[in-house]
């Protein structure tokens, strides 16, 4: 172990070291590299892969993942694709998303990782909203580039309702036209959340926790097909957390949320997991299974999934191993405790 | 889909822009009608000529602070145009008419305000009445400028967003007004060449408002009443075409719009 720690430091927080894209024999040796280690992984996961004592997925949960690569067996119908993405900001020298690949059919997921690990930025190339380098993410069946008019995706992204300057109360008339619904059922949450005093400000005038219960809201409003998901709990007190995945759990659409918070996962036991590391897409798992999720230093015989970091090999194994994911408040935590 | 009630209503309660369109215009017309009048020969042509000028010149300048308040603020919806254009029922033409609407309903009122202003205190201080000769003009003439201010800054915005970046943004919301004072004091002074002056957007304004409001055509220079006059036909067809490509190099800009953070445009 402590040669371990010697060689490999504090794994979090650390210094993005990446194959350097911009190179493509070193890229290619890296891929390589990876497609040997992969096979010796257990394959997609099911719920015969999880073993005797858990629970099957959920019809919802969607199609099998090979765990580790992120690829999904894909079929039609899927509301959210993304095919080895890659995207990088401008001025930047590291790729905030590295490769990641998934599909979400009509089913919901879950992606945690550490702060900074490319959560928000994948949603975003989702949304259009983030310079995509490499790679294809499609919506609704349409590339994200060129796509139009689909009003069936919602998000809670703050800076997509920066439209004008105008009051909330305003702005959900806006938003209603513009996405051809009524008005009446996102007023009635409004209200329902204890908002109503909010309607009269604009959002640069309400606080982190109101505005980001205004956003939820306004995701899941005008009957999306895809809603999308930034840390929506950040901020939020827990009565007004509980209505909220009350509302995530009742809701129609697929649905991908991404946190830093492990414990939110007991609240989603049927949704699908994935774990974003560095930028990289890891999964997919099952939530409710996160008791019996451990994370190890180094590649492990039993692992069901394997990554790399910057700072060396990390495995996650199911019923034993070395950090169990459960005593962890949230990831950046976790990986604190391996390193 | 139309924003253009909702957006027309933004502007109109835009107190900034009432400060910067009216009331900073207001001081200046103070001083042009009290201060800088001294040295104008008598009689009433003088008086109108001299008027005009000043009503044209501040018209232009007040219209450019709606440039400015547009550029500004469009700097902060990126995302929200960006994801509006593809998960909304917006679209870049629709968006583009409906701030170009906003931007005609201002700059009418703007123009109105400045005639309204002008009138009042040239007429007071000249004891005799000093009113616009041809109000539907100058209203039609408004709407047009109103329009294409919305759609060089809108355009000019774009560039920068899509391609410059954001910290060039300072540059570019100052530039309509740049421009403004640029081509508006040379024609106040400087005989600048016929075709210059139509194909000039902002020479073509300043010599419409003046028309409109002399009844008289505008000169190549306009404090020299003998330089040779200005045809207002060709200076309404090189304002139109101007606000045509602006409002369609807008539309395209704007399907291509880029999200970005407004952090990008700090200097320091």
């Amino acid at each position: 172990m402590r040669q371990f720690e010697e060689q490999v430091g504090s794994l979090f927080p650390c210094r993005h070291v990446r194959p350097n894209y911009d190179r493509p024999e070193e890229f290619s040796v890296r891929q390589k590299t990876r497609l040997r280690r992969r096979p010796k992984l257990p394959l997609p996961m099911s719920s015969e892969d999880w073993g005797k004592d858990s629970p099957p997925l959920s019809p919802r949960n969607g199609p099998r993942t090979d765990l580790g690569t992120g690829r999904t067996a894909t079929g039609p119908g899927s509301r959210l694709s993304f095919r080895n993405v890659f995207v990088r900001y401008p001025g930047s020298e590291v790729d905030a998303v590295s490769g990641a690949s998934l599909d979400l059919h009509r089913e919901k997921i879950v992606i945690v990782g550490p702060n900074g690990c490319g959560k928000s930025s994948l949603l975003k190339a989702a949304l259009g909203l983030a310079p995509v380098t490499q790679g294809t993410v499609r919506v609704l069946g349409e590339d994200v580039r060129s796509i139009h008019g689909r009003t069936g995706v919602g998000t809670n992204l703050e800076e997509v309702y920066r439209l004008m300057t105008v009051p909330v109360g305003r702005l959900i008339s806006i938003w209603a036209a513009l996405k051809g619904g009524s008005d009446v059922d996102l007023r009635r949450s409004i209200d329902a959340f204890g908002l109503t005093s909010v309607v009269d400000r604009p959002l640069f005038r309400l606080s982190t926790g109101q505005t980001k219960l205004i956003g939820n809201l306004f995701a899941l409003a005008f009957a999306p097909q895809l809603v999308l998901l930034d840390e929506p709990f950040d901020n939020v007190d827990f009565a007004r957390r509980r209505k909220c995945i009350d509302l995530l759990l009742r809701s129609d659409a697929s649905i991908a949320l991404n946190t830093h918070e492990l414990d939110l996962l007991h609240s989603f036991p049927d949704w699908g997991l994935f774990f974003m590391f560095e930028g990289q897409l890891i999964g997919r798992f099952r939530a409710g299974d996160i008791d019996r999720l451990y994370v190890n230093r180094g590649v492990r015989e039993d692992s069901l999934a394997q990554f790399h970091t910057s700072l060396g090999e990390v495995s996650v194994t199911l019923g034993r191993g070395e950090v169990p994911m459960k005593a962890a408040a949230n990831l950046d935590y976790l990986l604190d405790r391996i390193s | 889909m139309s924003l253009a009630v909702p957006y027309t209503r933004a502007v109109l309660t835009n107190w900034y822009l009432w400060f910067w369109g009216v009331a900073f215009m207001a001081f200046w017309f103070v001083l042009g009608a009290y201060v800088f009048s001294g040295g104008l020969p008598p009689g009433r042509a003088a008086e109108v000529d001299y008027t005009s000028a000043w009503f044209s010149v501040m018209a232009l300048l007040s219209l450019t602070t709606l440039a400015m308040a547009i550029a500004t603020s469009m700097t902060y919806g990126t995302s929200a145009l960006a994801f509006g254009f593809r998960f909304t029922r917006l679209t870049p033409r629709g968006y583009a008419l409906s701030l170009a609407v906003a931007a005609g309903v201002m700059g009418l009122l703007l123009s109105f305000i400045m005639a309204l202003v002008v009138s009042g205190l040239f007429s007071a201080h000249f004891h005799t009445a000093i009113t616009p000769a041809n109000l539907p003009a100058i209203a039609g003439i408004s709407v047009l400028s109103g329009a294409f201010m919305m759609g060089l800054a809108t355009a000019l915005v774009l560039v920068v967003v899509n391609y410059l970046g954001l910290r060039n943004m300072s540059f570019v919301e100052f530039l309509p007004l740049i421009l403004s004072y640029l081509f508006g004091f040379t024609q106040l002074f400087v005989a600048l060449p016929s075709w210059f002056l139509y194909l000039c957007p902002w020479n073509d304004m300043e010599s419409l408002l003046y028309q409109a409001y002399a009844g008289s055509p505008a000169t190549q220079v306009l404090t020299q009443g003998g330089s040779a006059a200005l045809w207002w036909p060709l200076s309404v067809a090189g304002l139109v075409g101007w606000v045509v490509m602006l409002l369609g190099l807008a539309a395209v800009l704007l399907r291509r719009i880029r999200s970005v953070s407004f952090q990008e445009g700090r200097q320091i």
